[in-house]
């Protein structure tokens, strides 16, 4: 970073030597960089001061030196540069040199244009400006090592923006956003924290007015576009995913990632390819609303994108909801709409998604309404109570299921063609299967049974009626009074699929469980064990003395990793392939748990009544606290599947442990543990 | 710490690896749906960029699924040679050919489990006793 600044200080200095020497005669290039000089000497430096100096510059005034060849410019030059040494004096500034000694030559008294270029007086005016971003470095270099080290970001943020607020000068403000982004990145890839998403987002959110937000975002841009024609690894870019990724550490900062979103949408405006793609993918990321606001008509690209985006999984639930939010304000319309759900479908990990689309149709949430909403919106199907309305969603989320189903089993279709040609066999087939799904487990759980004998079994005839196995749904319409009923004569044990219709009314099955979710309360093996809140083991205590919730969160969270430390090692590289789209990650910190690599997560709450990861509290149920808890999900999925030891998150809330024990063991998610480290 | 550990190892059940302890070689014991595999790190090599430059080889990559994780078992050979573990899971010959390919691609030798020994693939046979085996901070 260091070295970075110092080059852009550098070069401006140079520019401004060149100026000097070549006079009059300067390039169209440093006309542009003096020009903006001028203009900044109306901002920090004084703006009435400054417009007084150049009012007189305009009335003229005497100098005995004469006139020369250069006379015009000398003129205003004089002037600019008495203004300038005004000023610097004024700051008890020592001043480089004596401007007007530097002139050499007198004006001719004609009034000129005090626009005109001075290289010599802007020359100060730069030098002048130079010493002030220097020690803005200096003092932003200093903050970060105070406050960027020891996990503090927010008090980083805070110093920042005021020093933002010192000064109205443009420049001075990019300089000072140019720094901090820098020491942020800087800070958090040197120092193994990894991921840089939540420092540079909070230092967007700190800002106090839009102007100072929009010049930090912009400035967090053109770095992600440096990094990117550099051809190196963006942190975040490639760390994208549930959590993580430039709209991870920015799940709570809505005006950070609008504005973050909207400097990337309009890198993205009017160009294709190279960065201009990956501004999308990221604006995308951060707030579909906002990039589809920036970039008006061009919600076809934008319909490819998310398709792509999508693939980042465990960030689903949030594109998705942003998607649907970007359908209802009717951002996106018609077939690029439609293209956008389906695309959603087709991209799942479904199993979520499906399964909430169902639910809205048969239960609801916030969320599940949203995109229901954006479904009838899209679809013109009437309001959520019709039939059409219903159908719609069933049929969509089915055709998702069974299209990517299809196309990753090409046996599949054979089975499912027997499968049509003989529902009679099909029926049998989704029927074992069924129940394959549970009995073979041995997870036929209290919960199981009722969502399955509740009311499971009657939507199950009505999806597969949807999907138009007829037959299928007359069988379990007909039967209709539950599991155990529908089942009729099919024995309570493993079956083995005997034939190709079978088979094919398995995959029948299998499509209903994806859709419904049913199966997923039941699927076991290593389960995570879900307990009460009471029955949690408790281990150590730690301390928290932040000012902030959050604060208190990274007290918490650096409490956790020294009780492993010497038995644990941060910053563990690990990558994920969703979809075929490679995701590399960083796990916070990992220990070896009987002989296996284990990922350890520390989960601080502040108040559980009110956390938005409860879903039963007064925000639960809003958007972004369903993204939050749809993250956690994501994030133990991850951890599940990627580390031979699964995962242990330390928590001090004894009701989250017992709701995400119970979350995670629905959600068939393997290898979690919770432990309980009250706060001392 | 010590007391938090022995905490935590009884509430999980589980040993806990303690520092100054040599880890089991990983995929000594073998996890369902995981498949373990040992890079090697050259002298002055990051393990991490080596791990990053052996995956990222192979593009499109072979594996469709899963993921890959760097691991923390550090193995030195008698002869010096130092490898750093992997896992993987979900398309595990996909990923063990993107592997392979990635380390022919880079001359990095790959090392592996089998019967107990520790195989250095076109290289030695070691029985564990004879590595030097630690946990990779």
């Amino acid at each position: 970073m260091g070295d970075e600044t110092g080059g852009v200080d550098g070069a401006d200095s140079g520019s401004g030597s060149d100026d000097r020497d070549d006079g009059p005669d300067i390039s169209d290039e440093s006309r542009e960089a003096l020009d903006g000089s001028d203009n900044d000497s109306d901002g920090p430096l004084g703006a009435g001061g400054s417009d007084d100096d150049d009012s007189d510059a305009v009335d003229g005034t005497s100098d005995d030196d004469g006139a020369g060849e250069d006379a015009e410019d000398d003129d205003t030059a004089a002037e600019e540069a008495a203004a300038a040494q005004e000023r610097l004096e004024a700051e008890g500034r020592e001043v480089a040199a004596h401007v007007g000694e530097q002139m050499g030559h007198g004006p001719t008294g004609e009034d000129t244009d005090v626009d005109a270029d001075t290289p010599d007086a802007v020359t100060e005016e730069e030098a002048d400006l130079e010493a002030e971003k220097a020690e803005l470095t200096a003092e932003i270099e200093e903050l970060a090592e105070e406050t960027l080290d020891v996990h503090d970001p927010t008090v980083f943020s805070e110093g920042v923006t005021d020093l933002m607020e010192e000064t109205t000068n443009p420049e001075l403000q990019e300089h000072i956003a140019e720094v901090a982004v820098a020491e942020i990145v800087e800070h958090y890839q040197t120092t193994n924290f990894g991921d840089p998403s939540y420092a540079l987002g909070d230092l967007i959110e700190a800002q106090t007015n839009t102007g100072t937000r929009d010049i930090v975002a912009d400035t967090i841009v053109d770095w992600s576009e440096t990094v990117y024609d550099a051809g190196e690894l963006d942190p975040m870019g490639t760390i994208s995913g549930s959590v993580d990724g430039y709209a991870g550490g920015m799940t709570e900062m809505p005006n950070a990632r609008e504005a973050l979103a909207t400097a990337f949408a309009e890198r993205a405006a009017g160009q294709t390819g190279g960065f201009a793609d990956v501004a999308l993918d990221r604006a995308l990321e951060l707030d579909v609303v906002a990039a589809a606001r920036t970039l008006p008509g061009e919600a076809a690209r934008i319909t490819e994108a998310m398709t792509d985006t999508l693939n980042f999984g465990a960030q689903h639930s949030d594109l998705s909801r942003d998607l649907y939010e970007a359908i209802d304000e009717g951002l996106i319309v018609g077939a690029d709409a439609r293209g956008l759900i389906e695309g959603t479908l087709d991209h799942t990990i479904a199993q979520d998604d499906l399964s909430g689309l169902l639910d809205t149709v048969w239960g609801g949430s916030s969320y599940r309404d949203a995109l229901a909403g954006a479904m009838a919106t899209a679809y013109d199907v009437g309001a959520p109570e019709t039939a059409e309305y219903r159908q719609t969603i069933a049929e969509g989320a089915i055709n998702a299921s069974f299209d990517a189903y299809l196309e990753a089993n090409p046996t599949t279709r054979m089975q499912l063609a027997a499968a049509w040609n003989n529902p009679g066999q099909a029926v049998v087939g989704a029927g074992k299967n069924f129940v394959n799904g549970i009995v073979g487990l041995a997870e036929l759980t209290a919960a199981g049974t009722l969502h399955l004998g509740g009311y499971a079994y009657d939507e199950f005839g009505a999806v597969a009626e949807l999907a138009g196995f007829d037959a299928a749904a007359e069988y379990y319409n007909n039967r209709g009074t539950g599991l155990h009923g529908a089942a009729g004569g099919i024995d309570w044990q493993p079956f083995e699929l005997t034939n190709h219709a079978q088979q094919g009314g398995a995959i029948i099955g299998t499509g209903v469980e994806l859709a419904t979710g049913i199966a997923g309360l039941a699927r076991a093996g290593t389960m995570t064990v879900a307990r009460t809140a009471d029955e949690f083991a408790t281990v150590g205590s730690a301390t928290v003395n932040g000012a902030r919730a959050i604060d208190r969160a990274q007290d918490y969270e650096a409490a956790i990793r020294g009780f492993y430390t010497g038995s644990s090692r941060a910053d563990r590289t690990f990558e994920l392939i969703v979809d075929g789209e490679v995701i590399t990650r960083i796990a916070d910190d990992i220990a070896n748990i009987r002989g296996l690599d284990t990922a350890i997560d520390a989960k601080y709450v502040e108040d559980w009544a009110a956390s938005l990861r409860n879903p039963n509290s007064p925000n639960g149920q809003q958007p972004w606290a369903v993204a939050e808890q749809d993250a956690m999900i994501a994030q133990a999925r991850d951890y599940a599947a990627h580390f031979p030891g699964g995962a242990v998150y330390h928590t001090n809330s004894r009701d989250l442990a017992a709701h995400y024990s119970q979350v995670f063991r629905d959600a068939g998610i393997q290898n979690i543990e919770f432990v309980i480290t009250p706060l001392l | 710490m010590s007391d938090f550990l022995d905490q935590l190892e009884a509430a999980l059940g589980k040993k806990i690896l303690r520092e100054g302890e040599a880890p089991p070689l990983s995929g000594l014991e073998p996890v369902p749906g995981f498949a373990f595999v040992y890079f090697e790190v050259a002298d002055g090599a990051v393990p991490k960029e080596v791990f990053l430059k052996i995956l990222r080889h192979n593009s499109p990559r072979t594996a469709k699924n899963g993921g890959a994780s760097e691991g923390s078992c550090e193995v030195k050979t008698p002869d010096g040679q130092v490898f750093r573990s992997m896992s993987y899971s979900g398309d595990l010959d996909g990923y063990a050919t993107d592997i392979a390919a990635g380390a022919a691609a880079h001359d990095v030798a790959l090392a592996h489990v089998e019967d107990g020994m520790f195989v250095v693939e076109g290289g030695k046979t070691y029985h564990p006793d004879a590595l030097e085996v630690s946990f990779a901070r």
